[in-house]
C-alpha cells in the first residue's frame, strides 16, 4: 500500500478535484491518496464523487481554514 | 464506504500534529457584534435597512451552507457527471418563476395594461446578444472559479483570491457599461421582450415553463443515474 501527498493549497475549485483524479489514475487499488486543500468546496466536491465512483473518503479539518483529503483506491 | 486503513492513516497522522488549531471563537463574537452594531446603525437611518442587512447576510450563510454555486451547476455535468446542483438550480427556477407570475399578475390587476418590460421581475428583450453574453459569462466564471454570489461568498469565507476575481469583475463591469450603447445598438434595440403569458395566456405559459424545468430535471437526474449504474458495474468487473 502506497501513501501519496497531494499539495493543493491555494488552488480553487475545481482543480483539486481534477489533479486527484489525474494522481489516482496512477496509482494503485488499496493505494491513499491524501489531497491538502484550503478550497472549502474541494472536499465537499470530492466527497460526493468518491461516492460516485466506490471510493473511501475521509475528510479532516488539520488547520483552520485548511483540508486533508484521504482517498482510497478501490 | 469506511476504510480501516484511511482511519489509521489519520489517526497517525492526527497524533504527529502538535499544533493546535486556532479559536475561531473570537473572531466570530468579533463580528457578531459588528453585524448588530451596522444593524442598528443602518436602523437610525431607515427603518427598511436592517431587513436588507438581514436578508443579505442570510443568503450569504445559505449560500456558503448549501454549496450552491452557479458555475459548479453547469459546470459538474460535464466534468463530474454530477448533476445535483443543476436539479437544484432548476427547482430554484421553478420557484422563482412561480413567485414571480404571483408578483406580476399582482401588479397587472394593480396597473392594468402595463408593458411586459415594465413588470416587476426584470424582463429583458432576448436575441444574439443572449446567446454572446451567455457565452462569454459562462468561459469567464469558469475561469474565475465563481460568479458574483459565489466570489463574494468566498471572500466572506476568507478566500484572497476571489478579491483579484471581483477586481477583474469590477473591471468587466465597468467597461461592459462604457460599451453598452454599442451593444444595445447593434443587437438589442429591435430584439422584442416576450412575457409569455401574453403569448399563451397565463395558466398555459405557467403550464409550459413548468413542464419544461420538468423534463430538463428528469433528464439531469436520469444522466447522473446512468452514470453512476455504469462506475458501479466498470468497479464489479474489475474486483
Amino acid at each position: 500500500m502506497e501513501i501519496k501527498d497531494l499539495d493543493c493549497l491555494y488552488e480553487a475549485c475545481p482543480i483539486p478535484l481534477i489533479r486527484a483524479i489525474q494522481t489516482l489514475r496512477t496509482m494503485q487499488s488499496g493505494d491513499i491518496l491524501v489531497v491538502h486543500s484550503d478550497e472549502s468546496c474541494a472536499a465537499v466536491m470530492m466527497q460526493e464523487w468518491a461516492q460516485q465512483n466506490g471510493y473511501s473518503i475521509r475528510v479532516t479539518e488539520s488547520d483552520v481554514g485548511e483540508w486533508e483529503i484521504y482517498l482510497q483506491k478501490p | 464506504m469506511p476504510s480501516q486503513e484511511i482511519d489509521n492513516l489519520l489517526a497517525q497522522r492526527q497524533n504527529a500534529r502538535q499544533k493546535n488549531k486556532k479559536s475561531q471563537t473570537p473572531y466570530a463574537v468579533g463580528l457578531l457584534v459588528f453585524l448588530v452594531a451596522a444593524g442598528v446603525l443602518l436602523w437610525t437611518q431607515d427603518a427598511r435597512y436592517p431587513v436588507f442587512w438581514g436578508v443579505g447576510i442570510a443568503l450569504g450563510f445559505v449560500l456558503r451552507s448549501s454549496r450552491f454555486c452557479f458555475v459548479a451547476a453547469f459546470r459538474d455535468p460535464l466534468l463530474l457527471k454530477n448533476t445535483k446542483l443543476m436539479r437544484a438550480m432548476i427547482l430554484a427556477l421553478a420557484v422563482s418563476s412561480t413567485g414571480f407570475l404571483l408578483v406580476q399578475q399582482h401588479y397587472l390587476a394593480l396597473h392594468p395594461g402595463t408593458d411586459a418590460a415594465q413588470l416587476p421581475g426584470i424582463l429583458n428583450p432576448v436575441g444574439l446578444h443572449t446567446v454572446i453574453g451567455a457565452f462569454l459569462f459562462g468561459i469567464g466564471m469558469v475561469l474565475a472559479g465563481g460568479c458574483a454570489s459565489g466570489v463574494l461568498m468566498r471572500i466572506g469565507e476568507g478566500h484572497a483570491l476571489p478579491w483579484v476575481t471581483l477586481l477583474g469583475f469590477l473591471i468587466g463591469t465597468t467597461w461592459g457599461a462604457k460599451d453598452y450603447p454599442a451593444w444595445y445598438h447593434w443587437l438589442m434595440e429591435k430584439a422584442q421582450t416576450i412575457y409569455l403569458p401574453n403569448v399563451f395566456g397565463t395558466a398555459l405559459a405557467f403550464a409550459l415553463q413548468m413542464g419544461a424545468l420538468a423534463v430538463l430535471y428528469g433528464l439531469a437526474a436520469w444522466y447522473q443515474k446512468k452514470h453512476s449504474n455504469d462506475k458501479q458495474q466498470e468497479n464489479a468487473h474489475g474486483n
